[in-house]
């Protein structure tokens, strides 16, 4: 378990939010300081993007997918990307500890061997003066961008307990799933304009929705399956785009051809259409096209007839288990329809409601950056498997990738478009997107009306 | 949008003619580049870096191409895009043909992606494909101002940091160009009609600085300037060589005759003047002055959304709400002789745009109408000699800092 989420069920829960080395998208009306922003999610602990609102990681991935300076102000690396040199950027105090405690080198060192642990990767992480040393015994060209995951984010905590960092709030008080922040004046980014901060997760799509409606919340969740509906009542949303990959995963070994087969059968787009209204897109690939651009070399197949003859060629009995998360209503409708696609070319697909002990497991892994290399590393992380990169280029990314789904025991579904709607408060909000919901440059309209 | 086509091609021609039909070509890619808005190409380098790498998986043989596009590029820009890649590949010993007895089959996609253009070729000879990809961060939209009106802009330089202020300075021989951001004071000098950065100083300051940074360039003496930022002044000198010397200093603005202090932890004046009008004024984010007969008007857009005047005698309460938070006067020559450009209301469109107000009997008149911006005015502050304004707009499209000197023009 997660530090992160160990403290989510401890009650003691988390924090905090993504700063955006990017300039921020400012308007014409210059921002106003103070208000508070109410926040509500679905899941069963804090947003990523608000936990890197308290604690802070060594690099930043901006809205285009570069890799820039966050608590690190520079790095380097070495011997064919195995060595990694981050010089910590000095000054920066972790808030919420009454000594003042700065973030050093040392410590920085502690969340990337934190991080690395929870990745499974071996390196060896040293510290010295204002510099931290990983060395790693294979190239590992991808890693200044994936220190940008909350993994890695460099945190403390404070006589009770609670996750302090060096971010532009800080957790005021936690009490069940709701979670207040105060703005941290003393931010080396510049303090951010929201005074405070509430998160309330655990809520339902509907409760979102409602609440919003009610001038209870300012910035909600919408799901691909609630985009059509938002969009028709003609809600504030973010820019939409896909943010998450549903992905049919081997669990067992199966031959290779049964599984070419069991991907040509998939009719892509009606899952799409009927389960998600359209909302998303039909892949072969894990990464969606917004980020990496090559989605035309991974098309989706499917193609009855070269399905029907891998069958033939292998003969014999095809009869698996399909699982799926039990609490996710679109994945069994998701399964189910997969399973009558199968049955067309003589498979038997018997759809499960559990996640372990299957053949074939149904997931939903959703994308957490817009980096390219650091994008595949996580995903695949996410499916358990790893990914070995030339260099960081998109080329050595697509290879990668490939070489990843070339054998379909990953068979990529589908894209899902994300959004979050935002409440007429919420100003300086036009380049809010899926990754990053509330942009550094939000404010907030004080005048107008909200209800408690 | 998905637009195929296929092409076939003719034989290289002589070198001359290459050369010619080269520079046709790349004056085509880049009028095309200039008529059409934003789905930008860049530049036909990268273009031919593709071809190249592609011409090293087929060899000098013979090919077909075909080509999709599956990009924001308009139909125009995809033509222009795959001419040039023609030429190219046929300037790299391609023989593109339209039959099937080639060596190989050349598929290429123009692609896009959250930082630019993909190119994609897939490469098949026989039954072996493969792949070449390339990444081309998106170029500087251009965006052809309309010439109609009475406002009119001239794009100075585009930089890839946030730009506070700009200032124009004359030397005994020469004419530099001053960009003040957060990291340094740059100076650029005019080269082959663009300018181009030369050296900068840096800024170091003692405390942090705020999200939205502002800061303001203020002639202080012959080949001088003064810099201000939330609680730093740097002293810019020219004459024994370009220098900024800074320390941390909470001093006052100049804002014209007045002098405005400014929240060093926030994004606007707290309403404290010197001389002032006999007591604070609410805190603003901008001021102007008109000159009227016998005193000037001053017009404050306050930090809670209203414009407000003061006389010297009276303030008043300005009836407008769909100004922005910025604005400037210039002495233009036109009309009564200075007016005010003020930026826009909304956040909610990616565009900004300046318009111009008369002032008769105190009261804003609109004089010219908008001039659109391709992403909003993140500064403006009037030109050092008063005529003009520098304005620095943030481009959605490619997140560069677009800055422009804005005049107003008369005989509209």
């Amino acid at each position: 378990m997660s530090r992160w989420a160990a403290i989510s069920r401890s009650g003691a829960a988390v924090l905090a939010g993504l700063l955006l080395l990017q300039a921020p998208a400012l308007g014409r009306v210059r921002p106003h300081y103070g208000g508070e922003v109410r926040i509500e999610s679905s899941g069963a602990e804090a947003p990523d993007f608000v936990k890197l609102l308290v604690t802070e990681t060594l690099t930043y991935i901006d809205a285009r997918g570069n890799v820039v300076p966050g608590l690190a102000t520079s790095w380097q690396s070495q011997n064919g990307d195995r060595r990694w040199q981050f010089r910590i950027r000095e000054g920066v105090q972790l808030h919420g500890i009454e000594t003042d405690t700065p973030v050093t080198a040392a410590l920085a060192a502690e969340a990337i061997r934190g991080g690395l642990s929870r990745t499974g990767t071996a390196a060896r992480v040293h510290s010295a003066g204002t510099e931290v040393t990983v060395e790693f015994d294979a190239p590992m060209p991808q890693f200044a961008a994936q220190l940008a995951d909350v993994k890695f984010s460099v945190a403390g905590s404070d006589s009770h307990g609670i996750v302090t960092g060096s971010g532009p709030y800080a957790i005021q008080s936690i009490a069940g799933p709701r979670m207040t922040l105060a703005a941290n004046p003393d931010y080396w980014g510049g303090r951010h304009y929201p005074e405070t901060i509430t998160l309330l997760w655990g809520r339902s799509t509907r409760e979102q929705s409602l609440d919003l409606a009610a001038k209870r919340a300012d910035l909600i969740e919408v799901p691909p399956q609630e985009l059509h509906r938002a969009q028709q009542e003609r809600s504030r949303l973010s820019k939409i785009f896909s943010a998450e990959v549903v992905v049919l995963t081997a669990q067992r070994g199966t031959d290779a051809k049964l599984r070419q087969a069991l991907s040509e059968t998939i009719d892509r787009a009606a899952l799409l259409n009927f389960i998600f209204q359209k909302q998303g897109s039909i892949t072969g690939a894990l990464l969606p096209d917004w980020i990496t651009g090559y989605g035309a070399l991974l098309p989706a197949v499917h193609d009855l007839s070269h399905a029907r003859q891998l069958r033939a060629e292998v003969g014999g009995r095809a009869t698996f288990t399909l699982g799926y998360d039990t609490k996710d209503a679109e994945m069994q409708l998701l399964a189910e329809r997969i399973a009558l696609n199968a049955r067309e070319v003589g498979f038997t697909l018997q759809c499960l409601a559990r996640t372990t002990d299957v053949d074939w497991l149904l997931l939903r892994v959703p994308v957490q950056t817009a980096n390219p290399s650091a994008a595949l590393t996580e995903t695949a992380q996410s499916l358990h498997r790893s990914v070995e990169l030339n260099d960081a280029t998109l080329e050595s990314v697509f290879r990668a990738e490939r070489a990843l789904v070339a054998d379909y025991t990953l068979i990529p579904l589908l894209h899902l478009h994300h959004a979050w709607a935002a409440s007429d408060r919420l100003h300086d909000w036009s380049s809010a997107s899926p990754l990053d919901p509330l942009p550094a440059a939000t404010w907030v309209d004080n005048k107008v009306e909200s209800k408690p | 949008m998905r637009l195929e086509m296929r092409i076939g091609g003719q034989s290289a021609n002589r070198y001359n003619s290459r050369i010619v039909r080269k520079t046709l070509l790349a004056a085509l890619f880049a009028l095309s580049l200039a008529l059409s808005c934003p789905a930008q190409l860049p530049s036909p380098d990268a273009v031919q870096e593709f071809a190249s790498r592609i011409e090293a998986l087929t060899g000098p043989g013979s090919a077909t191409l075909t080509a999709t596009n599956s990009s924001s590029a308009s139909v125009e820009q995809f033509a222009a895009f795959r001419k040039a890649l023609q030429r190219d590949l046929q300037d790299a010993g391609v023989r593109l043909r339209q039959s099937a007895q080639v060596n190989s089959d050349i598929r290429v996609t123009l692609s896009e992606n959250a930082r630019g253009l993909v190119y994609l070729a897939e490469v098949q000879q026989g039954s072996e494909k493969r792949e070449v990809i390339a990444e081309a961060p998106f170029a500087a939209a251009v965006v052809a101002s309309n010439s109609a009106m009475t406002l009119r802009r001239t794009q100075l330089v585009s930089s890839a940091e946030p730009v506070l202020d700009v200032a124009q300075i004359h030397l005994a021989n020469d004419t530099k160009l001053v960009l003040l951001t957060a990291r340094a004071v740059v100076l650029y000098r005019q080269q082959a009609g663009k300018w181009t950065e030369e050296t900068a100083s840096p800024i170091p300051h003692g405390r942090s600085f705020p999200l939205e940074l502002r800061g303001h360039l203020v002639p202080s003496g012959e080949g001088e300037l003064d810099a201000y930022l939330p609680g730093v002044i740097c002293q810019v000198g020219f004459v024994s060589g370009f220098h900024a010397e800074c320390r941390d200093a909470d001093d006052a603005w100049p804002l014209g005759a007045q002098a405005a202090f400014f929240n060093s932890s926030g994004n606007y004046f707290n309403g404290l003047l010197r001389p002032g009008f006999g007591g604070p004024l609410p805190p603003f984010f901008s001021a102007a002055a008109l000159p009227y007969p016998g005193h000037t008007l001053w017009i404050f857009n306050g930090v809670d959304g209203r414009v407000r005047t003061h006389d010297g005698v009276r303030p008043a309460t300005l009836n407008v709400r769909d100004w922005g938070s910025d604005m400037v006067a210039v002495r233009s020559g036109c009309g009564s002789g200075t007016q005010l450009l003020v930026t826009a209301l909304t956040d909610e469109s990616a565009n900004d745009s300046l318009r111009g107000f008369e002032f008769v009997e105190r009261q804003p008149v609109l004089a010219a109408p908008a001039l659109e911006f391709a992403g909003p005015i993140m500064a403006i502050w009037t030109a050092s000699d008063g005529l003009s304004a520098m304005a620095v707009a943030r481009n959605t499209r490619t997140g560069n800092y677009e800055v422009f000197n804005v005049t107003m023009g008369c005989n509209q």
